[in-house]
């Protein structure tokens, strides 16, 4: 902790004494898709989908998936205010079930859906959110990393963290500092609230280093949570980081989970992590991994895990500011252990090589 | 100063074990109920006490509890004679002794066959064994010594029929306990027992009886009611039926345990047909498994469908069984003539225990007949896949099984005695409908 308030420290007091351009320190994130004021009107299309081949003891599986597509749309209201809504289309019965809307189509449902506002205090910079909000947690893990097209975060696949939930959150940023709070249901985008408990976390984020072409975050975050109508314990502390710079963008993450999988009993650590070169232009490298290694609370002693590691290679025809089109070949490899007979995924038996074509399409009106 | 904060901060979010066992439990039954308690809370509340009244029905009202205990990354007992080929197994899905029953084959002869498969689908082969073992152990009422006897008849029975490869009607002469239920399927199919009492003939004609043909349980349990249908619901059933000469239909709510709430609809025609159309959910979904994301099967109704039809020795055990939809409903049409007669564990519980334990080899038998006839997801024979996990081991297999059951009864009987004198619905229904 000392070193990091050094490095913050350091940083901003070298921004200051050597009066080099002020390059904004304020911490980022994926958790709005329109900034405050800077427009009217913004709508960001999001779109990963793959055709993939699984390869598995037996019958290999190969099929077309459409793995996200995303449509937001936000609106200033003023200076200080935005309204926001998100879409995305899923399938409508569960994976590998039958029990859908017209067979199983694809359908859209609210992914988001909140109001935003947001003030500048003085030095301090301070915003809040009310609705079905980004987790920030997940907001910040998806910040800067390009890799997500081949896999979500370790927290969002394997922990099945979700990526919004209905709750109230506040945030203030003090130059490279920035505090959240969270306070929701906890039961993310499947169910309304089921329980008395409310599930609240705090984030702290710093950007120690921000130059015109380089920069790190660090973050914390602690949960204290509650899932289910059993009231079940779904507690989480965690940090990560992550770096970009112009040829090299990178990322970790790590969360110690008390309570899984809808099971209090469980704990575990996920760790996570994602790197992507870009040596030339219009072409990308990327390799990302992830593990959930889950101990018996009693014993401490390991009793399963679920782990992903990939990696892809990408052209990138368009690059237009935020948005881009990016084609992949992709390979993903999962497995699991502890699950009590050999699923097929047991013994690493999931290897998954994918065609992806992944867009970011930003538009906007100014104000 | 690091170790004491940790421990500082794991400290204040210990509980007991207990405490996380009950919320697991109640959570899975607010999953399981979610849909039916937000359309029919009363009858989710009413299925909730009736799994109250017995453990034997509070096992058949938790099956997705135990299939999440078996499956759930670092909380399950791992099997010393699985593989992957073996885990596509078709299997049952919920193999308790009160989804067995007699069927009336074309040929005029009975066939024991599994009777309730809303859960079928694919898994592995062993948790089917263990939870049929389970069932026994509890409709025997049997403990220590005599239930670890009981799970290894029905773990040797499987191991066994496996191993002569997995063919054959079980029928007539199988057990005395099977012969005494076909003939009292025969006596009430040729009496038309339970279409008399809901449809009976007056002045020539069948005329349907609505209200309750038993009274409403002390606990609240509506145990034999008909409803008649709506104008709008009626002419979605019709359609549904297609084109036969309907003499009545009507709601049935009473039976099962499980699927107590779901629509149910029993229908008599002209010919004295006598069919049930049951509303069906999922089956098994088991997570972590790379899978397409849909089904092979359309719907849930087919699935149960094409499922009897290849677990079954014959495909035709059942020539009036079909699929159909109402709305958005998946529905299982089948024969509900009385000829079709349901094992009822109480009449497992007076055998004497060498009984018991006979049967409960037949019931392992039948199980293995099932798996063992069948293509697996990858469209292998079961028997192929299973056969050479247990040959020359058959012996630790029975332990294994045993062994596994016994602890699966145990949890079960834990969690039924939390679960005695509560109010369940308050804690398992949406909170709007509590």
């Amino acid at each position: 902790v000392k070193a990091v308030l050094a490095v913050v420290l350091l940083t901003s007091t070298a921004v200051a004494d050597d009066g080099a351009p002020p390059f904004d320190a304020t911490p980022t994130d994926r958790f709005s898709i329109l900034g405050i004021p800077q427009s009217k009107l913004t709508l960001e299309l999001e779109v990963f989908s793959r055709a993939e081949y699984v390869a598995r003891d037996g019958d290999d599986l190969s099929e077309v998936r459409l793995d996200r597509a995303e449509l937001g749309g936000a609106v200033g209201l003023g200076k200080f205010a935005t309204a926001e809504v998100r879409f995305e289309a899923i399938r409508s019965a569960a994976e590998g079930g039958a029990l859908g809307i017209d067979g199983d189509t694809l359908v859209g449902r609210v992914k988001r859906g909140f109001l935003r506002g947001g003030y500048e205090l003085g030095p301090m910079y301070v915003d809040g959110a009310l609705g079905l909000a980004p987790d920030p947690w997940i907001a910040t893990l998806d910040d800067m990393d390009t890799t997500r097209p081949l896999s979500r975060s370790v927290s969002e696949r394997l922990l099945e963290w979700s990526p919004s939930d209905l709750a109230a959150i506040a945030r203030v940023a003090f130059g490279p500092v920035r505090l959240a709070l969270s306070v929701g249901n906890g039961e993310g985008l499947a169910y309304s609230e089921r329980n008395s408990g409310k599930t609240t976390m705090g984030i702290i984020e710093v950007v120690p280093l921000a130059t015109a072409d380089t920069r790190v975050r660090i973050f914390g975050m602690a949960r204290d949570g509650s899932l289910g109508a059993g009231n079940t314990r779904d507690h989480r502390f965690g940090g990560g980081a992550a770096a970009d710079s112009p040829y090299v963008s990178g990322g970790l993450e790590y969360v110690h989970a008390l309570g899984a999988y809808g099971r209090g009993e469980l704990t575990g650590d996920a760790f996570g992590a994602w790197v992507e070169g870009r040596p030339i232009a219009h072409l990308a490298i990327a390799a990302r991994g992830g593990t959930f290694r889950i101990a018996d609370e009693e014993t401490g002693r390991f009793v399963g895990d679920r782990t992903t590691f990939g990696a892809g290679v990408a052209v990138e025809p368009w690059l237009e500011g935020r948005g881009r089109l990016r084609i992949w070949l992709a390979v993903d490899r999962t497995t699991s252990s502890g699950t009590g007979m050999p699923l097929p995924t047991d013994r690493g038996d999931g290897t998954t090589a994918m065609l992806i074509v992944s867009t970011m399409a930003p538009y906007t009106i100014a104000n | 100063v690091r170790s004491a904060a940790v421990l500082f901060v794991v400290g204040a979010c210990a509980q007991p074990a207990e405490d996380h066992r009950d919320a697991f439990v109640i959570g899975v039954l607010a999953d399981d109920n979610a849909i039916w308690g937000r359309r029919e809370p009363a009858l989710v509340r009413a299925k909730l006490a009736k799994m109250q009244r017995d453990p034997y029905l509070w096992l058949r009202g938790t099956n997705l509890v135990y299939w999440r205990d078996a499956t759930t990354p670092g909380t399950a007992r791992t099997s010393a004679f699985g593989s992957v080929p073996s885990s596509r197994v078709l299997l049952v899905g919920d193999p308790h002794p009160e989804n067995i029953g007699t069927f009336r084959l074309p040929s005029g002869e009975y066939a024991i066959e599994f009777n309730d498969l809303d859960a079928v689908g694919y898994g592995p082969y062993q948790l089917d064994v263990r939870r049929l073992a389970v069932g026994m152990i509890i409709a025997a009422q049997a403990e220590g010594a005599d239930a670890e006897a009981l799970a290894r008849e029905v773990a040797a029975g499987y191991a066994a029929r496996i191993a002569a490869g997995a063919t054959g009607v079980i029928g007539r002469g199988a057990h005395p306990f099977l012969d005494e239920l076909i003939d009292d399927a025969i006596r009430d199919g040729d009496d038309d027992e339970t279409l008399n009492e809901i449809a009976p003939i007056l002045d020539g004609r069948r005329v349907m009886r609505f209200g309750d043909l038993e009274a409403v349980a002390a606990d609240g349990v509506i145990e034999n009611r008909m409803l008649p249908l709506g104008a709008d619901e009626r002419v979605a059933v019709d359609r549904a039926l297609g084109d036969v000469d309907v003499v009545g239909i009507g709601r049935r709510i009473g039976t099962g345990v499980a699927s107590y709430p779901a629509l149910r609809y029993y229908v008599v025609l002209a010919d004295d047909t006598f069919l049930e159309m049951k509303e069906q959910r999922e089956g098994l979904l088991l997570r972590f498994v790379p899978q397409y994301d849909s089904s092979e099967w359309e719907s849930p109704a087919a699935r149960i469908v094409d499922a009897q039809r290849r677990l079954h020795a014959q495909r035709d055990s059942d020539p009036l069984l079909r699929s159909a939809d109402i709305g958005a409903f998946s529905i299982r049409i089948r024969d509900r003539a009385d000829y079709q007669r349901g094992v009822d564990f109480e009449d497992i519980t007076p055998l004497s225990v060498m009984e018991q334990r006979t049967l409960a080899r037949v019931f392992g038998e039948l199980l293995a007949r099932a798996h063992g006839n069948t293509t697996t997801l990858d469209g292998d024979r079961g028997a192929a896949v299973i056969a050479p996990l247990l040959a020359g081991r058959e012996d630790a297999f029975v332990a294994e099984i045993a062994s596994d059951a016994l602890a699966d009864h145990a949890q079960l009987v834990a969690d039924y005695a939390r679960s005695i004198d509560r109010d369940l619905a308050k804690l398992v229904l949406p909170r709007s409908e509590e």
